[in-house]
C-alpha cells in the first residue's frame, strides 16, 4: 500500500524558488523511518536533515519535485501554483502505475481549494488528508518537508556563492532585508532571485521613521 | 590580570540573552561597569534598540578593573557557543580591550576567545518621548497575544478606555483583548486615546523572553515608540524599544 505525503519549502522568503515534494512511500516503511528520525523538517538540525534526506530517497517509491522560480511567484498567486503542483505530482503519481491508496498534504491556509482540487483527481476509496502542520503528524509528509528544504537549502547555499550572504532569505530577518537594501542602492535594480512582488519589496522605497527621529 | 572577571550562574540563561540580542542585529556592545552589565544592540535599520541589563548582584563574582566596552560578533558568538545545560556556568573575562572569553563550566570546561569588534554606535539620542497610555501587563498574556498574531504585517495597539488595550491585526482579521477583567491587564493609564501599529516580526523577537518574568511595562502612543521593559526572576531588566511602522 502506497502513503503520498506533499509538501513545499520557501513559500515565504522573499528570495529564491519554492520547492514543492511529494513522496510515495511504503505504509510497511513509515515506522521505519519515523524510527529513523523522520520527522518534520523544522526541528532537525541541517545535518539530521541531509542524513534523513539519504534515507528516504532509499526507502521512497516516487519522488516528484517541482521548482518555482521568483519570476512564476511574481506572476501568479503562489498558492495556486503549489496546488497546481499538488495535483500534477498525483497525476504524475497515478502515470507511473503508483496508486496511493492515502494522501496526506500540508496546508497552510487553503485547505478547502486543495481538498475540491484533488477531490475531483483521486480514485475513490483514496483517503485525503489535508491539514494545517501535517509535517509535524504525518511521517509522509514530514518526508517531503525533508526532502524539500534539504534541496532548498543547497540550491540557497549555491545563490549566496554567487550573490553573497543574504541571511535566511526571509521578510523578518534585518540581514536580509539589509541585503536587498545594499543590492538595490548600489546597482539600481533588483536581481532575479528576489521575488519583486512581495510587499516587503514594494515598501523599501517608502520612508521609515528610525528611533533617532523622535529624538 | 584581566580588566574585567565576571560570573553568571546560569549560561543557559546568558547565552540565551545573546541570542535574543543577535535576532535583532549581528553586533552588539557589552558595557562592564561597577555595578551592572549592560548588553545592547541597536538593529542596522535603526528602529528597535533592546537593552538588557545585568545587575552585579545577579553574578556570582564580579570583580571589574575598570569599566570595559566591548564589540560583540553576535552572529559568529552565538554561533559558535553550543547550546548550555542548565547547570552550566559562564565566566566572562575581559582580557584586554581587544580579546574577550568566555568559559562554560559544568562537568566539562569549555574555553571560547573571541576578538572585540568595532561596532557602530548603539546610543540613540535623548528620546523626548511622552507616552499618552502606559500600561501593566501579565508578561504571558502579551507573548501570547504576539505569538497569536505572528504572521501579520502589522499589530496595532489601540487604547480608549482604561479597562482593556486592544491588539489587532487587520491582515489576519484578528484582535487580541487585554483587560481587568481578564486578569491579564493589571493597569492602564490612558492620557489620551492612542492608536500605533508595530512590526509584528519586531515584536516576535522579544516575546521569548517574556517567558521569563511575569508582568511588564508596556508604553506607546499614537505614532511613537513602544516601549517594553520587564524584570527577570534574577533583577535583570530588559528594555525594548521599537519605532512604529509607515
Amino acid at each position: 500500500m502506497f502513503i503520498l505525503g506533499i509538501d513545499e519549502a520557501g513559500r515565504g522568503p522573499l528570495i529564491g524558488d519554492m520547492f514543492v515534494v511529494a513522496v510515495a512511500l511504503s505504509s510497511d516503511d513509515l515506522t521505519t523511518l519515523a524510527e529513523a528520525g523522520v520527522r518534520d523538517s523544522k526541528k532537525l538540525s541541517p545535518t539530521a536533515r541531509v542524513r534523513l534526506f539519504n534515507v528516504i530517497i532509499t526507502y521512497s517509491k516516487y519522488l516528484f519535485i517541482r521548482r518555482f522560480p521568483p519570476d512564476m511567484i511574481d506572476l501568479n498567486n503562489i498558492n495556486l501554483l503549489f496546488i497546481n503542483a499538488i495535483k500534477s505530482s498525483v497525476k504524475t503519481a497515478y502515470a507511473l502505475g503508483i496508486e496511493p491508496s492515502e494522501i496526506y498534504v500540508d496546508s497552510t491556509s487553503n485547505t478547502q481549494k486543495i481538498i475540491d482540487s484533488l477531490i475531483k483527481l483521486v480514485r475513490k476509496d483514496t483517503k485525503l488528508i489535508v491539514e494545517y502542520k501535517a509535517d509535524e503528524k504525518y511521517v509522509a509528509v514530514a518526508s517531503a518537508s525533508i526532502i524539500a528544504k534539504v534541496l532548498r537549502d543547497a540550491y540557497i547555499g549555491y545563490l549566496k556563492t554567487t550573490y553573497g550572504d543574504f541571511g535566511s532569505g526571509y521578510p523578518s530577518d534585518f540581514r536580509t532585508i539589509k541585503w536587498v537594501e545594499e543590492v538595490l542602492r548600489s546597482s539600481g535594480s533588483l536581481p532575479p532571485i528576489i521575488r519583486k512582488s512581495w510587499k516587503t519589496i514594494k515598501k523599501l522605497g517608502r520612508h521609515r521613521k528610525t528611533l533617532e527621529d523622535y529624538g | 590580570m584581566s580588566l574585567c572577571r565576571v560570573v553568571h550562574p546560569n549560561a543557559k540563561k546568558f547565552v540565551a540573552f545573546l541570542h535574543v540580542v543577535g535576532n535583532i542585529a549581528d553586533e552588539g556592545e557589552l558595557l562592564i561597569g561597577n555595578d551592572k552589565a549592560v548588553i545592547k544592540a541597536l538593529d542596522p535599520a535603526r528602529i528597535s534598540l533592546i537593552e538588557v541589563i545585568i545587575p552585579s548582584s545577579t553574578f556570582i563574582e564580579y570583580e571589574v578593573l575598570r569599566e570595559v566596552s566591548i564589540g560583540l560578533n553576535l552572529s559568529s558568538l552565538v554561533k559558535s557557543i553550543p547550546k548550555p545545560k542548565k547547570a552550566d556556568k559562564v565566566t566572562l573575562t575581559v582580557v584586554s580591550d581587544e580579546f574577550y572569553e568566555l568559559i562554560l563550566e559544568d562537568d566539562v570546561k569549555r574555553r571560547y576567545r573571541f576578538r572585540s569588534i568595532e561596532v557602530s554606535p548603539t546610543e540613540v539620542p535623548e528620546l523626548d518621548l511622552d507616552f499618552k497610555v502606559r500600561a501593566t501587563i501579565l508578561s504571558s498574556a502579551l507573548r501570547d497575544a504576539i505569538k497569536d498574531l505572528e504572521g501579520s504585517e502589522g499589530i496595532e495597539f489601540v487604547a480608549e478606555l482604561t479597562e482593556f488595550l486592544l491588539l489587532k491585526a487587520p491582515d489576519l482579521n484578528a484582535q487580541i483583548k487585554l483587560s481587568k477583567a481578564s486578569g491579564s491587564l493589571i493597569e492602564l493609564d490612558v492620557r489620551e486615546p492612542s492608536k500605533s501599529t508595530y512590526d509584528a516580526d519586531y515584536l516576535t523577537k522579544v516575546a521569548d523572553l517574556l517567558s521569563a518574568s511575569d508582568m511588564l511595562e508596556l508604553s506607546y502612543g499614537s505614532e511613537l515608540p513602544l516601549s517594553i521593559r520587564f524584570k527577570l526572576a534574577d533583577d535583570t531588566l530588559v528594555k525594548y524599544l521599537l519605532a512604529p511602522k509607515a
